[in-house]
């Protein structure tokens, strides 16, 4: 009976922890409920911003101030879409953000609210299916020192 | 017996945690540039009547001038035995951005030959439209710069437009 047991004990353990990271990932996560983030280009007149799936990339390119203001104010808009697998659009997501890296010179306001390295909710139950669009403002006081400006945002989305 | 059964229960509800776990992904959105520095000239105020101050390009209306007539707002009109003189002052701000510059050279050229008998002057120094004149070599950043101005007509001048335009150029130091 012991050995019967342990032989179960031994089947159900190998059926619950696979021995592969990849298949622990699929056995954490259903298919119909793998979520993904995808970044979406708004609005025409701005081409700085450059989406591939979940990857976005915002060229600045040469910032200049002008005018008398103590800092140059930048505002970009971009939109954020989250997807499940096999299409379905149904229920939500919470989405999170937080300032990975950032050289200093600038700083970075996410929807009006200030990016740090903590996370902080973005929207608790964005629609799944939907573009969300965000709004990254990007100020540069007149002290900071001239250079490049690099700084990378990382976003999560967890199914609720 | 029972402790086995306990064991295998555990194992069995860990599977099933395991599976119930939220679904996450990640994205990056990367952020790159250049800031680079610069600086800001205006024209903070001039004598008469003066359009486009705190810009850096102002417009200063005398009017009809004369020897013997009144001095144009904002100036004072001295009479000389074979010319006369309106002065006043010009004054010019330049302001810094993403620099370390601590100070700035600031140089003034007419945009044309000033009419015949008729001298354009800042600072004591007489304009020409050929060659660019040192105003400043120590400008503060920041704060404005009044600078003495001077038109000196002569009495053989004719009677015509004096019309000219100043050219400020502010270079960091």
């Amino acid at each position: 009976m012991k050995r019967m047991m342990t032989a179960v004990l031994v089947l159900l353990v190998a059926a619950v922890l696979p021995v592969r990271a990849e298949e622990r990932r699929r056995a954490a996560a259903p298919l119909d409920d793998v979520l993904s983030i995808v970044f979406v280009e708004v609005g025409s007149s701005d081409e700085s911003l450059k989406a591939a799936g979940s990857e976005a990339w915002l060229d600045l390119n040469a910032v200049t101030h002008e005018g008398t203001a103590r800092s140059t104010r930048l505002r970009r808009r971009f939109g954020i879409r989250i997807e499940r697998a096999g299409n379905a659009t149904a229920g939500t997501a919470g989405i999170v953000a937080r300032l990975e890296s950032w050289d200093g010179r600038a700083t970075y306001r996410l929807d009006g609210r200030s990016l740090t390295a903590a996370p902080f909710i973005v929207d608790a139950h964005a629609a799944v299916g939907t573009v969300t669009v965000h709004t990254l403002d990007i100020e540069i006081p007149i002290e900071a020192a001239a250079g490049p400006l690099s700084a990378s945002v990382a976003w999560e989305v967890n199914s609720n | 017996m029972k402790k086995m059964f306990g064991v295998s229960a555990a194992v069995v509800m860990l599977a099933f945690a395991s599976v119930a776990s939220a679904a996450t992904s990640s994205g990056t959105l990367t952020v790159t540039g250049t800031v680079e520095s610069s600086i800001n000239l205006t024209i903070e105020s001039a004598g008469g009547t003066t359009s486009g101050t705190g810009t850096a390009a102002a417009t200063s209306d005398l009017g009809n001038i004369s020897k013997f007539g009144s001095a144009p707002t904002g100036f004072t009109l001295a009479r000389g035995a074979s010319n006369w003189t309106l002065s006043s002052t010009v004054g010019v701000q330049v302001d810094k951005a993403n620099l370390t510059s601590t100070d700035y050279t600031l140089t003034a050229q007419l945009g044309s030959a000033p009419a015949s008998g008729v001298a354009w002057k800042l600072n004591g120094s007489t304009l020409s439209d050929s060659a660019a004149t040192t105003l400043t070599s120590t400008g503060t950043y920041g704060s404005t710069g009044s600078y003495s101005w001077d038109i000196v007509v002569a009495d053989s001048a004719a009677a015509a437009a004096i019309d000219n335009a100043i050219n400020f150029t502010a270079t960091s130091n």
